[in-house]
């Protein structure tokens, strides 16, 4: 019992400082992202490559809790091309959807915030958004137009009190102002009947409980849809569903990627599923990507432990095995991640001269192909280094807010007399 | 754990409980205790009943499991698949008698566990034990680990009051569970952990079979196989007999030795897991089994994919339930229903393809009747609508 005390107890004095060092983080952080009068010049960026449409570059991801700061997305970076398919997989609480959250802005706040990094959003004309500084009300115009999202349990994710019609409208009502009713109206039939259902007519009047699993899902897939979006993430879509459903919906989307052109970001884990829709594949642990390549590269030359270990505790049809391979041990607490790789302790493959060091870094084994594991350590370049922003470099910036803020609200009050700071929350 | 002393106790049970009823008079020991048989079903049928809103009069029945049969070898698993919704998790809960049969048979070591009276009934129980699908709503939140699994333990006298301690750290071990995690409560422990405290729940009263309900479906990959191996581990060291219910099929290829394809609550083929892999008979057994996805990118198959979904159980089509659905539908499938039977040696399928050409004959000749009846009962609908239009005419007239 002791030593239970010891690595997980906090006296209340601790518990005060942490919850009082949070407030301040979490409403500084808000106020950013709340200032919609944001110079645009602060979240107008170029991409790096014109052909991706979504662009992540070390996303930092952290959750201010009352037992400290859990870093559920630790400097994930990857790409996602234009017209593809990218597949990200990971055990539950590897932070998988916490990153296709903080692509859409959705996070719980004021807990969860995205504290650095940049996730970049093609604009198709030179320009690109940088998600992480962009305002909420520049981003309702992002949501659900540029990028939506399917959810995965069509059971919760409909409103059970409007009918089906009138959820899909909705998507198009708030993003298509000009378009009249029944321009509206022939949309969504288009887009019912696009996504498979034979009687539009039919459900555009029914109510969520009326339809199966499957249909809620198609329902679901056309609400995404429903404005042309340039990316789809579908957190799970299948995981919900039975085997012949789930096959049946991995058709629907494959075919329609190729029919409106847009990504998808496929979040599973199912390595059957990855298998057969991604062309790339991003596997992650504990917050992390341990290794991202193309799909054959994953598939046919796994590289990282981890990804291997994956790969051999799942049973394959018509592959007789006595016993499955499991990984030994559990994910490490999230609050106190230790500073060597985090796979250290469950890893087989594990050269204790080698992994004593820090995080390993990122190295590149071939064009496509990128293993963050330190036995990979001589066997490329080494491309992207994490590292962990601290509260105190947070405290610093909002230090240095505060000033520009003060001067700015200054030199206004001299000009005119007008404008008092009203926009000041950070005065205490 | 102490094996002779579960040899001891499980020698009791057999000996008291269960032959008791065959000398009362039970359908003539076919199947005695010593058959290689544990569990044997017969022509199982589960109805729930629709319920008008008003007088609760009886409209119609939902056929949740309309007729299985099946055999389990001892020390054997067999696995039962079906897409959800067709009655695979009913089958399981009614062979426990958690809920009453509509009609058939379930013979457990040779008796039949729905003929017997309450108190003998409870010396079966311990026999017969159930793994629930979601481990995080099966454990009472509010009770001590060692409590959650000593509880029945106690109840039925498993062991001597004196060694119900170690007892259940043996089984705790067992089952990969550490001693020191006794005093714990459910909340303190991640999914894993916690199915396989079911797992000791189950294991506790030693059990000759368990139905597993969907196991390891709401866990992890790398927990999936953690308990898998666990379950597996534990058959042989206690040679159990397992029922595991399951839609992912490579699970259930993985870990049984027979299986079972249970659409809209018939069972429609059946055999042994090699033999069902390598050559499905059913359309719908095949549809299943190429929806499974490979994961190799480079792997291109033929998927048949099935169009819309389960009709509803309240009101399946008539002649064989799958012909909504399937690609091989002929004209018989709409109006016979098919006989499930052996096709070859241990293999049973439910399916018209599979005829011989003196049955076709005779269903031919039922269907000409059945076609003949409808157009019988089109022309009688007709001509009621006729003198309705008729009596309606004349009604306004006469107004």
């Amino acid at each position: 019992m002791s030593k239970r005390k010891k690595t997980s107890y906090l006296s209340g004095s601790d518990s005060h400082r942490i919850s009082k060092e949070n407030r301040k983080i979490t409403k500084y952080l808000e106020t950013l992202r709340n200032d919609s009068k944001r110079n645009p010049s602060q979240y107008i960026t170029k991409m790096r490559d014109e052909n991706n449409i979504v662009e992540l570059d070390n996303v930092c991801t952290y959750f201010f809790t009352d037992i400290g700061v859990v870093r559920a997305v630790d400097g994930v970076s990857f790409d996602i091309p234009k017209c593809s398919t990218v597949g990200v997989v990971g055990e539950s609480g590897c932070g998988k959807s916490v990153t296709s959250l903080s692509i859409m802005q959705l996070l719980q706040r004021p807990t969860g915030q995205v504290v650095g990094g940049e996730i970049r959003l093609n604009n198709e004309d030179g320009t690109a958004y940088n998600i992480v500084n962009t305002p909420t009300s520049m981003m309702q115009e992002i949501r659900g137009n540029k990028i939506s999202m399917i959810f995965q349990e069509p059971m919760t994710s409909l409103n059970p009190v409007f009918r089906i019609g009138a959820q899909i409208n909705e998507v198009l009502e708030l993003h298509h102002k000009e378009m009249t009713k029944e321009q509206i109206h022939d949309r969504t039939m288009e887009m019912l009947e696009m996504v498979g259902i034979a009687n539009a007519e039919g459900v555009y009047n029914m109510y969520p409980h009326e339809l199966s699993g499957g249909m809620r899902q198609r329902v679901m897939i056309a609400i995404a849809l429903a404005c042309d979006p340039k990316l789809i993430i579908a957190d799970e879509p299948t995981t919900a569903l039975d085997v012949t459903i789930q096959a049946q919906i991995l058709d629907l989307l494959r075919n329609l990627k190729d029919k409106i052109n847009s990504s998808i970001m496929l979040i599973t884990h199912d390595l059957g599923v990855i298998a057969e829709m991604a062309d790339y594949v991003v596997v992650m642990y504990a917050g992390r990507v341990v290794e991202k390549g193309t799909a054959h590269d994953i598939f046919h030359n796994p590289c990282h432990p981890y990804t291997i270990g994956l790969m051999k505790s799942k049973p394959v049809v018509g592959k007789q095995v006595d016993e499955l391979y499991n990984i030994p041990g559990n994910v490490p607490n999230p609050v106190n991640m230790p500073d060597y790789c985090y796979f250290r302790d469950r890893c087989e493959a594990c050269d204790h001269g080698l992994c004593a060091g820090k995080y390993p870094s990122e190295i590149r084994i071939s064009d496509t192909h990128v293993v963050s594991c330190h036995l990979f350590a001589d066997k490329g370049e080494v491309v992207g280094r994490s590292q962990i922003i601290s509260n105190s470099k947070i405290l610093e910036d909002r230090a240095n807010y505060k000033k520009t803020r003060k001067k700015v609200v200054g030199d206004e009050t001299k000009a005119g007399g007008q404008n008092k700071a009203a926009g000041d929350p950070e005065v205490k | 754990m102490a094996d002779n002393e579960k040899n001891n106790i499980q020698e009791n049970d057999v000996n008291t409980a269960p032959l008791e009823n065959v000398t009362e008079g039970q359908p003539a020991g076919v199947n005695g205790a010593g058959s290689e048989y544990l569990l044997e079903v017969r022509n199982m049928k589960k109805y729930f009943p629709i319920k008008s809103s008003f007088f609760r009069r009886v409209i119609g029945n939902v056929k949740a499991v309309d007729g299985i049969s099946f055999k389990i070898k001892r020390g054997t698993t067999m696995g039962l698949v079906g897409e959800s919704g067709c009655g695979k998790s009913t089958a399981g809960r009614t062979i426990l008698r958690l809920q009453d049969i509509t009609d058939g048979e379930v013979l457990f070591n040779g008796v039949d566990i729905f003929k017997l009276h309450k108190s003998e009934l409870r010396k079966v129980r311990p026999k017969i034990q159930i793994i629930f699908q979601d481990p995080y709503s099966s454990l009472s939140p509010r009770l001590p680990v060692g409590e959650i699994i000593g509880e029945a333990v106690r109840e039925h006298n498993i062991v001597p009051k004196e060694q119900f301690d170690d007892y259940i750290s043996m089984v705790m071990r067992a089952c990969g569970l550490q001693e020191y995690h006794k005093d714990r409560y459910p909340h303190e422990f991640s999914g894993g952990q916690r199915q396989r405290i079911c797992i000791a729940r189950a294991l506790a009263l030693n059990p000759d079979f368990i139905v597993c309900d969907e196991p390891v479906s709401a866990l992890d990959v790398s927990i999936q196989a953690q308990i898998i191996n666990l379950l597996k581990q534990l058959q042989k060291e206690f040679n159990l007999t397992y029922l595991f219910i399951s839609h992912d099929l490579s699970v259930v290829e993985h870990i049984s030795d027979t299986v079972g394809v249970m659409y809209l609550g018939n069972l429609v083929e059946y055999a042994d897991t090699e033999k069902i892999f390598a050559n499905p008979l059913h359309p719908y057994t095949k549809a299943l089994f190429s929806a499974i996805p490979v994961p190799d990118p480079d792997y291109k198959m033929e998927r048949i994919v099935l169009e819309g979904s389960i009709p509803s159980p309240a009101n399946p089509p008539a002649g064989c339930k799958f012909h909504t659905r399937c690609k091989e539908c002929h004209m018989i499938c709409k109006y016979a229903v098919p006989e499930y039977k052996e096709i070859e040696p241990g293999h049973f399928c439910a399916c018209h393809l599979y005829n011989t050409q003196e049955e076709n004959d005779k269903y031919e000749q039922e269907i000409k009747e059945a076609i003949k009846n409808e157009e019988k009962n089109l022309k009688n609908a007709k001509k009621i609508k006729k003198a309705e239009e008729a009596a309606k005419l004349d009604s306004i007239d006469n107004g």
